[in-house]
């Protein structure tokens, strides 16, 4: 009789712990995610909308020719370059450092603030591996229509530059 | 010419039969009546076979075979030796059978260590064997590493990504696969109780040792990974809540929790359904994480590309594991018995706590990672979970945790009245308050203030503790491994925080110019070329003086061009400190001046130090005791001149003598069919051992029983001679094949 009550009270406990540690959890997950979640955006989804609250993950191809360093105010470099994805591109500018992947024509993730023109943007991101394509950068060709992967493999390096032209 | 073309043959020759020996040990380990010896004998097998397969495949990367698909893709001849041999493991298929030798390492060790868990030892052993044997099956099938490349397509290899050749990223991979398969090993052996239907507190003691082994690996190789981040990566901070990352966060979380599980089993015989359920929860999160990272489902920096048919067999064999260990859960689980009921405030209580805590915080991570799969798959938005998300999250169940650690190693097993606490740890609350005011006052922000008071309070409980144990004379070997891993936690709880008052600055510097930055003045006295073994580079260097300081100290930042793989890398350099790392990150010139990323990181080094404390002291507090440690076998008691018989041998307690202070006996071993005798002694801590040929045969004195029999343990292993003829051949063999192909 004891040990019985004496189980029951422990499932009851054990359950309680249980509920708590997930109660505590959902609960700081629900009121962090605000803070944490960036929407991906293509250039030609960003460039038609206005200014932005929150931060903003652009993916796209750096434009061949587009990157233009600066100095700016106290001797800080600026750098400000344009992401495409053959149909639009859209202006970002960067205040820091560029990996060492980043190039011109090559898959590119912004992360920053939209002010309905240009994107300031606080962290810039190319892959470590050189063939390997950021599945955002993918998608943005495919919504653009400049990629079908059901006829093979994504476009070479050197051609996204040129893509979309002529239409 | 035979030779040399036949190594990828017989690589897959030898991947075919560990299959087939790991199969087989599977099989004796788990039939109706286990066969221990046949058990240990074949994972021995499977073990050699495997390290043959890797040793094979090192070679072909050794002397750059291009006729093999995975050296072609994955190396280059130009690159340094040791770089090319670390090679063999960094691919999708080199890491699989790195993996599996380290299983089948882990196999045998079990194996030759089942003793001290019973029953239930053959029966994890087995169950290790099964998994192995899945992972053997995907390798075999989907990804070995030894196909051959059609002739045409031979070339000079594609060489490696250069970010990737630096020595910590060559055993940081290793290491924590190492940790991956403890966590494989925990599963077995909490599979291996569920299969005997037997939990209990000698099972929670034999479990730990594995357990312990798992939390050291992965807790090193995580921060190995973290630490190259820090330094090549150079971009500040050390931890980016990367999806590959948070991967390997989980089977971490979840195995400190079982390791405080597995304690709680051991000294209190409490939790022993949770450690079980704990068990195999942290290897469906080590499979499931690699299969995250693996199959490319996941955007992440460090992500692989892989096809959906190796995608979707390790799919299958990530859930077949968890659903064979959940459904034995599931059907044998109601038959563990629970241990002793304890009340909320008591030792047991605060490692439900710490338990809760750390699963919770397991389970934001999780959560984090896959909500951009879930809201993808069901809206089609694509979003990313960025660090600001789990910083948030996670610093309330950090402090929680933290406020648990201060004072629950202290608090007594079963119950304990809050009184008595206050009277015993009040020096926590004058400590916390203390590093809170202080930060406060040097103008720390709120999670600053809160940060560093909690991480006082997790040091002085630490201190707390180590006195209170020196007093009352309980400061054995595991009891200064929980202190120096909870102030190990404490030390990097400070670096964390302190890491997030670094400030940085980017500027533009020509040759002679300088500027102040974080109390020092750099300068840059010149920017010039070198050239490297494979690469060439152009760089500045530069001088760091403190401004109200004489000495300095140069520092050479550059970025580097591997013309081999057309790919640029950067070179951090910094002046370390205990204090602080002033570092320099090189981004390009401009006009003759050069660009340069300038940091400061307060207290960088504690991170490591802590870590290297928790490392230290979770090996210290999880290690077997020196005699159960060695112990194979058979547990046997024998009276004066009675006679046992295990492995073939007679072995007669010639003589025992002593009492609780210290005893020992004499055994008379001989060979079941010979008329010849040897005999040895033995004593608690020192084991009597007969170097038999090929075989040692050892006797391991356990315990005096009441009725005044002796309690040995008897076993055989492998003898000296058996180990000499191995690095013999080993050698040979080596030197016949340097002979052969070199």
């Amino acid at each position: 009789m004891r040990v019985a009550r004496a189980r029951r009270r422990r499932r009851i406990a054990w359950a309680f712990a249980v509920v708590v540690g997930a109660a505590t959890a959902l609960a700081l997950a629900l009121t962090a995610i605000g803070d944490g979640v960036q929407f991906f955006r293509s250039p030609t989804e960003l460039a038609a909308l206005p200014a932005q609250p929150g931060a903003v993950r652009l993916g796209g191809l750096v434009e061949a020719g587009s990157v233009r360093r600066e100095i700016g105010a106290e001797g800080r470099p600026l750098t400000r370059f344009r992401v495409s994805d053959g149909r639009t591109s859209v202006e970002v500018s960067y205040g820091g450092i560029l990996p060492d992947l980043f190039r011109e024509g090559q898959g590119t993730v912004a992360v920053g603030r939209w002010d309905g023109v240009r994107l300031d943007a606080w962290q810039v991101l190319a892959r470590h591996d050189e063939t390997y394509m950021p599945p955002e950068v993918a998608a943005a060709l495919k919504a653009s229509g400049e990629w079908d992967p059901a006829h093979g493999g994504p476009p070479p390096a050197r051609r996204w530059n040129g893509l979309g032209d002529g239409r | 010419m035979a030779a040399e073309g036949s190594v990828p043959e017989v690589g897959t020759l030898a991947l075919w039969s560990a299959l087939v020996a790991s199969l087989l040990a599977a099989w004796s380990g788990g039939r109706a009546t286990p066969r221990p010896a046949a058990a240990r004998a074949l994972a021995g097998l499977a073990a050699a076979l495997l390290t043959g397969a890797q040793l094979l495949l090192a070679w072909a990367f050794a002397v750059s075979d291009m006729t093999v698909a995975n050296v072609l893709d994955n190396s280059h001849p130009a690159k340094p030796l040791l770089l090319r041999v670390a090679g063999s493991w960094a691919s999708h298929e080199g890491s699989l059978v790195l993996w599996s030798m380290m299983t089948a390492w882990a196999l045998w060790a079990l194996a030759r260590h089942m003793g001290p868990l019973g029953e239930a030892g053959p029966r994890a052993v087995s169950a290790l064997a099964l998994v192995l044997s899945g992972f053997l099956l995907f390798l075999v099938l989907t990804s070995s590493p030894f196909v051959r490349v059609p002739p045409e397509e031979i070339g000079p290899g594609f060489g490696l990504n250069p970010i990737l050749q630096h020595w910590a990223l060559s055993i940081h991979p290793p290491l924590l696969f190492l940790g991956y398969v403890g966590t494989a090993v925990s599963f077995a052996v909490a599979v291996g109780a569920l299969w005997v239907g037997k939990v209990d507190r000698a099972w929670g003691a034999a479990a730990r040792p594995w357990v312990g082994g798992a939390f050291v690996a992965l807790t090193l190789g995580i921060g190995l990974g973290s630490w190259w981040a820090y330094e090549e990566l150079g971009w500040g901070g050390f931890w980016f809540w990367d999806p590959v990352e948070n991967a390997s966060l989980l089977p971490w979380l979840l195995t400190g929790a079982l390791l405080h599980t597995v304690a709680a089993v051991a000294a209190r015989g409490v939790l022993r359904r949770w450690a079980v359920l704990l068990a195999i929860a942290a290897f469906a999160s080590a499979i499931f994480g690699s299969f995250l990272v693996r199959s490319g489902v996941l955007t992440s920096v460090h992500a692989f590309a892989l096809d959906p048919a190796r995608g979707l067999a390790m799919l299958a064999l990530a859930g077949g594991v968890t659903l064979a260990g959940l459904g034995l859960y599931a059907w044998r689980g109601g038959r563990l018995r629970e241990g002793a009921p304890f009340a909320p405030w008591s030792r047991d209580g605060m490692l439900v706590a710490n338990n809760v805590g750390l699963c919770a915080v397991a389970a934001v991570v999780a959560g984090g990672t896959v909500w951009p799969l879930i809201v993808e798959a069901l809206s089609g938005t694509s979003l990313h979970v960025g660090p600001a998300f789990y910083v948030a999250a996670l610093a309330p169940l950090a402090l929680g945790i933290g406020l648990a650690m201060g004072p629950g190693p202290r608090l007594a097993w079963r119950r304990d009245r809050l009184t008595r606490t206050l009277a015993r740890a009040w020096p926590l609350a004058p400590a916390a308050v203390g590093a809170a005011g202080a930060s406060w006052a040097m103008g720390g922000g709120s999670w600053g203030v809160l940060g560093f008071g909690v991480a006082a309070w997790v040091l002085m409980g630490a201190v707390l503790d180590l006195a209170e144990r020196w007093r009352t004379g309980a400061l054995g070997r595991r009891g200064v491994g929980a202190v120096l891993a909870h102030a190990g936690v404490g030390v990097v709880a400070v670096a964390v925080v302190a890491m997030g008052l670094s400030s940085v600055r980017s500027v533009v510097l020509g040759p002679g110019e300088e500027v102040v930055h974080a109390g020092h003045r750099w300068i840059v006295l010149a920017i010039e070329d070198r050239t490297g073994p494979n690469f060439l580079e152009r760089g500045a260097r530069v001088l760091i003086v403190p401004e109200h300081g004489s000495f300095g100290r140069e520092i050479w930042t550059s970025r580097r061009v591997f013309p081999v793989e057309g790919q640029v890398t950067t070179e951090m350099g910094s002046w370390r400190g205990l204090w602080r790392d002033l570092r320099a990150v090189h981004g390009g010139e401009e006009q003759g001046r050069v660009l340069l990323r300038l940091s400061s990181e307060p207290l960088a080094a504690w991170l490591w130090m802590g870590g290297l404390m928790i490392v230290i002291g979770a090996g210290l507090a999880t290690w077997p005791k020196a005699a159960s440690g060695r112990l194979c076998g058979e547990a046997v008691a024998l009276a004066p001149g009675k006679t046992a018989t295990h492995a073939g041998h007679r072995w007669t307690l010639a003589a025992g003598n002593g009492d609780r202070e210290g005893w020992g006996v004499r055994v008379r071993i001989s060979p079941a069919h010979g008329s010849f005798a040897v005999e040895v002694r033995a004593s608690p801590g020192r084991a009597g051992r007969w170097e038999r040929g090929w075989r040692v045969l050892r006797v391991a004195p356990l315990a005096v029983a009441p009725d005044g029999r002796f309690q040995v343990a008897l076993s055989v292993g492998v003898g000296r001679l058996f180990q000499a003829a191995v690095v013999l051949s080993l050698t040979g063999a080596i030197v016949l094949a340097w002979r052969l192909w070199g």
